[in-house]
This record gives structure tokens, C-alpha cells and sequence, in this order.
């Protein structure tokens, strides 16, 4: 049985705890927040575990097989640290980091202190995501020379994380980051990125819509471009939209979790990706939910089997690169490579004509 | 009959759609033909009425016409234009302008008359629709479009000289689309471009992904290939996302644009009606034929300036340039018109 600690019991950490209270062999024992109303919510929904207001206390008196850090990104460097001076493995929520600079320290904390460490970088274990990366791993497509990965909605992200509209850098960091990492899954690393940055809703003060396009080893060149500002009816959010097309055939992931598959002169073949819904979840969180679910059970099978995790921080840090080089690209209005990850200082925003 | 008299150089593959097309436009009527194949001349004579003539410059001195419609490879639209300028002749010329960018400055450097190029697409009855949408307003401010173009199509089997071309898909067909761009959303500050060589016998670039800066802010992305290979097939149909701040309107495969707003989709049906001699798979390119002669042929009478004029043309010919020379400088490059 693996003891559990958790540290950070805001609004997404409800989707771990609950993930956690369905997996075998494993026992969230301690959680732990500054905030004493999280704590008491908390400690009704999971009777018996015990609350910290801090990471050091909770760290000193269990014996944790490792700490699931559910914070935000700029608190990530000094707990990883922590937790694997302690000697416990570690999971840490998305974005890893700020800058590459922390992720790089926290990387190293582990390897010295000999724990693994995984990012919750969780796009890659929806259900969606998954199947179409089985179809291009069958061959089917045969090699990717292309792939258009989209992220467009117009949900009010806002009203749930209202820091997101003081946020310098918004939308990479807080969803590109997701795509980038399904990128590099889907298509292999990136060795060149380019990348336009606007700002479209005058509330928000970092970029709100991004256009990327990359160049993988391997050739293929693929578009990854997202917005919190783009108006549908129905909103597809929070679905990716991906297209991935190979010297044979096209798959498509579509909205209402459609997988099409067609092209070298086969039957065109549509499945339901769609995943299940958890008794804790409803849609359509369902398919957030059920990647949480994946991904911490991806964790406890690397455990047991002393595997790397698919994100592990060492994994992770070559998505950070490309998204360091995204905001690099989009204020140097040229193609960043990915070695070259001098952070920029700010995204170039330019309104869409004729607002106020 | 009264009206225009026009005469028509070149009647090969494409030709087909202009010979046919001048049949059902208003307001001017060919009179000549001329081909340096005297059989497809006489076929295209036979076809519109017009007497056939296989030596240009001969059948401008006998002939008089009011327009010329070019309808040649592009390597010789420069001596075409020039003997049209010499005979004080309105051209119609069609797409690419020219091989490069040079050649378009040296054509409207010395042409007089007005000149248009014969860039059909944003002539298509749904590109026309969608334009309409955006300029009432049903999406506020454009701020991004995506345009995509991607076949399978056999391209080469029709026109085999592309397979010898070094510029490949950009200069035949991504020119349209940078021409929907600039009809969509404006004007052009810089392009970045990314080409790949997917065609095996192909020596040019078989598919490309562009993304746009316009001058108004708004970013496209526009991507083509003819190496695509997907069940149903779009072809010969460009499929659009467009988006602004208060909606976004889609044109997606099979002529159907949805209008997208906050808690309201509403679809349209902006097929072609093609006219009758169409070829059902080509009938959207064939009807946009007619609308592009018949928008000529209005000018001309109205003197009006054409939407695709070769004024405007050099822009969109521009960003053609900039895109070749970004895909080989790996940077965004400001277009030179």
C-alpha cells in the first residue's frame, strides 16, 4: 500500500483525491494547504486523513512513498526539493515550471535524491489522444507528414481562475503547454518552432490566441493553435481537435470524440472514443476526469515496475523547451530553434483591428 | 450583336472552362481564337463561333479586338501582354501572372489598358458568400482564419509540366489561397512558410503550411497539399475557418457555411449553380470562370478598376515570393509588393 501525500486542495485537486480514492494499492494519507477552509473540506470528504497547513510538517511526521504536488507553477521548485530531500518520489502538477532555469533544479533534486518524478502532463492520457496515437503507431497512416492540433473555444475559464486574466503569459502556458507536449507524442520531437501571439479579449492581460507551427525530426511539419476567445455552438471545449495525416491515409479526431480514420483505399472506418464518465465526474469534465484517472495509474504501475513515467520531469523538460521557445518566437518574430531557449520577455499582443 | 469583342489566346486543358464560359457572359462575345496547335484552335472555333487563328500577333492586326483573354502557361504571358500593349488591347490574363515577380512589375509597367488576372477563387459562389458574412459584420472583427486546401487529387496527370516545376504548389495553387487571405482579412505584414517535397517524381513542393500577420492584426494559417490522402475527398473545394470577436463562420466540406454565434448556429447553403455545361466535379471552379469574366467584362463597361486587377494582383504575387523566401530563410518575410 503507498502512502500518499497531497500537497494543494484547490480546484483541480478534487479531480486527484477522487482519482486516487479509485486505484488499488494505494492510501492518500495526508493533504496538506495554507488555506484552513480547504483543509476542513477536505477532511469531510476523506475522514481519517490527516491535514497540514504546510508541506515541512506534513513531511516530518508521515511516511510518505511519495507527495502528489497539486499547486501552482512558481511554488513547484521549492516543494519538489523538499520532498525528494525527504526522500519521498513525486508527482507535480502542469505547468512544471516558470522557467526552464526551475525545472532544471528540480530535475537534478530528484536524480540526487534517487526518486522518480512525474509531470501531470495529462492531455496525452485521454482516451482520444491515446487511440489515435495506437493508430499511427499501427502503421496505418504510415509516416506523419503532417498534423494540425486545435484547441479553440470560447468557455469562461475565468470565472473558475480569475488570477488567468492578470497572467502575462496565458494561453501557452496554461493549455499550449498541454498541446505542445501532444505534439511531441503524437509526432516526435520538435526541432523548430514558430509562433504568433494576439490578445483578443481586452480583460486579459497575456496572449489569448496562438498560432504554432513545427518542424519535427522525422519531417513532418505540424499547426498547433489555440484560443480562449473563438465562438462555436456548440463549444467543443474541452476537446482537442487533432488531424494527423501519413504518406497513406488521414485520422481525424473530430468533435463528440469522433476518430476517423480513412485513405489508402480502405474502408473509411469512425469509432466512439469517447471515455467513460466516472461516478465522481459528469461531462463534459468526464474527459479530464478520466485522464487524471490514467495518468495516476500510469504513476503507480512506473512504481511498481521501476519504469520512467511517459512524463517524467526529464520528458517534461523538452516540452518546456518548446514552450520557452514559443513566447521566445513570438516577441523575436522568427523561427526559434528549440536550443535556443532564451526566455523572451514579453509575447508580442496585437489587438485584431478596430476594437477600442 | 453588340457588346465586347473579345479573343482568346490559348486553348488548351484549363481553356476549356474560359471557351465555354464566354458563351454565357453578358456583354461581349469572342470573335477569335488562337493556339499554335491549329487543331485545338479550330476546336475552340468550333466551339464559340470565332475564327481561329494560330499566330498572335496576326490575329491582333486582323482581328481588332476590344480584350484579350490569355489563357496560356505563364512563361509566355509577358510576350502576350506586350503584343496586347502594342495593339492598345485590354487583357484579361490568367493565373500565375508571371514566373516571378520581376515579370509582374515589367507587365504593368508597360501595360496602359486596364489588366486583370484571372484569379477565380475568391469567385466561388461559397468564397462570395463568406465575404458577404464578414463584411455585414457576423463576426465582428476577424482575428484568425484557417484555410485549407489538401487532396489527393492527380493534379500531375492533367498538367504533367507541374511535375518539372521547382515551385510546386505555392505558385499553383497556395496563390489562390494567399489571394482568399487578402480578400478575407486584408493585407499582408509578413508570412512564415514551411514546404516539403511529398510528391515522389515531383522536383517542387507538394504540400506547405503559411501563417499570416495582416496589417489588421489578425493571424491565418494556411495549409495545402496535394499528397493528402483521405475519404471524402474535398477537392476541388477550399474548406475555411474564420473567426471574430463576436462569431465565427465555417465553410466546411460540401458548401455548407455555418454561422456560429453565442448560443446560436445557423447554416447556409452556398453550393455553386454552375451553369449548364458544367462537369458536376468541377462545376465550382467551372461557375467562379464565368464569374470572373463576367466581373471583367462589367468593369470593362463600367470602368471600373477589377477586384483582381494586376495592381492588386503584385500583392498577392508578393506574398508568393515572401513565402518562397521564407521557406528558405526559416523566417517571417515582409512581402515585397
Amino acid at each position: 500500500m503507498y502512502q500518499i501525500g497531497v500537497v494543494g486542495c484547490g480546484f483541480f485537486a478534487r479531480n486527484h483525491l477522487e482519482a486516487w480514492g479509485g486505484i488499488d494499492d494505494v492510501s492518500v494519507v495526508a493533504v496538506c494547504d495554507l488555506d484552513p477552509a480547504r483543509l476542513d473540506r477536505a477532511a469531510t470528504r476523506w475522514p481519517g486523513v490527516r491535514g497540514y497547513p504546510d508541506a515541512a510538517g506534513m513531511l516530518a511526521r508521515e511516511r510518505l512513498d511519495f507527495v502528489d504536488i497539486v499547486t501552482a507553477a512558481p511554488s513547484h521548485r521549492a516543494l519538489v526539493e523538499q520532498v525528494a530531500a525527504a526522500g519521498a518520489a513525486v508527482i507535480c502538477q502542469k505547468p512544471f515550471a516558470p522557467s526552464l532555469e526551475d525545472a532544471r533544479a528540480m530535475v537534478a533534486a530528484c536524480a540526487r535524491a534517487g526518486v522518480p518524478l512525474m509531470v501531470h502532463e495529462n492531455f496525452r492520457f485521454q482516451r482520444p489522444i491515446l487511440e489515435l496515437k495506437k493508430v499511427v503507431e499501427s502503421g496505418r497512416l504510415g509516416a506523419p507528414t503532417y498534423a494540425r492540433i486545435r484547441f479553440r473555444h470560447a468557455c469562461d475559464i475565468y470565472a473558475g481562475q480569475p488570477y488567468l486574466l492578470e497572467e502575462e503569459r496565458l494561453a501557452i502556458m496554461d493549455v499550449g503547454v498541454h498541446l505542445l507536449d501532444v505534439a511531441r507524442f503524437l509526432l516526435g520531437e520538435a526541432e523548430t518552432v514558430f509562433c504568433r501571439t494576439q490578445r483578443i479579449d481586452p480583460r486579459v492581460a497575456g496572449e489569448d490566441s496562438v498560432s504554432i507551427t513545427l518542424e519535427h525530426e522525422g519531417g513532418a511539419v505540424s499547426l498547433v493553435d489555440f484560443s480562449f476567445a473563438t465562438i462555436q455552438e456548440p463549444d467543443p471545449f474541452p476537446q482537442t481537435l487533432i488531424r494527423i495525416e501519413g504518406e497513406r491515409g488521414t485520422a481525424q479526431l473530430l468533435e463528440g470524440y469522433r476518430l476517423e480514420v480513412s485513405g489508402g483505399g480502405v474502408p473509411i472506418e469512425v469509432r466512439d472514443v469517447e471515455p467513460p464518465v466516472p461516478a465522481w465526474g459528469g461531462r463534459p469534465w468526464h474527459l479530464i476526469e478520466d485522464s487524471v484517472i490514467t495518468i495516476q495509474r500510469h504513476w503507480i504501475d512506473c512504481l511498481k515496475t521501476g519504469r520512467e513515467p511517459a512524463t517524467s520531469g526529464a520528458d517534461n523538460l523538452k516540452t518546456l523547451e518548446l514552450v520557452f521557445a514559443a513566447y521566445d518566437s513570438a516577441s523575436a518574430r522568427g523561427t526559434a530553434h528549440q536550443s535556443a531557449s532564451a526566455l523572451g520577455t514579453a509575447s508580442e499582443s496585437a489587438r485584431a483591428g478596430g476594437g477600442a | 450583336m453588340s457588346g465586347l469583342r473579345g479573343a482568346v489566346i490559348g486553348c488548351g486543358f484549363f481553356a476549356q472552362n474560359h471557351l465555354k464560359a464566354w458563351r454565357d457572359v453578358e456583354g461581349a462575345r469572342i470573335v477569335a481564337v488562337c493556339d499554335l496547335d491549329p487543331a485545338r484552335a479550330e476546336a475552340a472555333a468550333a466551339l464559340t463561333g470565332a475564327r481561329a487563328h494560330s499566330d498572335a500577333a496576326s490575329m491582333f492586326a486582323e482581328e481588332k479586338p476590344d480584350f484579350v483573354d490569355i489563357a496560356t502557361t505563364m512563361e509566355i504571358h509577358e510576350p502576350l501582354a506586350r503584343l496586347a500593349a502594342r495593339h492598345d488591347v485590354a487583357v484579361i490574363c490568367q493565373k500565375p501572372f508571371a514566373p516571378d515577380i520581376e515579370t509582374v512589375r515589367r507587365i504593368l509597367g508597360f501595360t496602359r489598358r486596364p489588366i486583370m488576372v484571372h484569379e477565380n477563387f475568391r469567385f466561388q459562389r461559397p468564397l462570395i458568400e463568406l465575404e458577404r458574412h464578414v463584411r455585414a459584420g457576423a463576426v465582428g472583427t476577424p482575428f484568425f482564419a484557417h484555410i485549407s486546401w489538401r487532396t489527393g487529387y492527380d493534379v500531375v496527370a492533367g498538367q504533367p509540366y507541374l511535375a518539372e516545376v521547382e515551385r510546386f504548389i505555392i505558385l499553383d495553387l497556395g496563390i489562390h489561397l494567399l489571394d482568399v487571405a487578402r480578400f478575407l482579412l486584408g493585407d499582408v505584414a509578413d508570412i512564415h512558410c514551411r514546404t516539403r517535397r511529398t510528391m515522389p517524381g515531383a522536383k517542387g513542393e507538394a504540400s506547405a503550411v503559411l501563417s499570416l500577420r495582416h496589417l489588421s492584426g489578425a493571424v491565418s494559417q494556411i495549409v495545402c497539399s496535394y499528397t493528402t490522402r483521405i475519404e471524402p475527398d474535398p477537392f476541388p473545394q477550399t474548406l475555411i475557418e474564420l473567426e471574430g470577436d463576436r462569431g465565427s463562420l465555417h465553410l466546411r466540406h460540401d458548401y455548407r457555411l455555418e454561422h456560429h454565434e453565442r448560443g446560436r448556429m445557423t447554416v447556409h447553403d452556398v453550393a455553386p449553380r454552375p451553369p449548364a455545361w458544367a462537369d458536376p466535379q468541377w462545376a465550382l471552379v467551372q461557375e467562379s470562370v464565368l464569374n470572373t469574366q463576367q466581373h471583367w467584362i462589367d468593369c470593362l463597361r463600367s470602368g471600373r478598376e477589377p477586384q483582381t486587377s494586376g495592381a492588386d494582383n503584385l500583392k498577392t504575387f508578393a506574398l508568393v515570393e515572401a513565402a518562397y523566401a521564407s521557406a528558405a530563410s526559416g523566417r517571417a518575410e515582409v512581402p515585397e509588393a
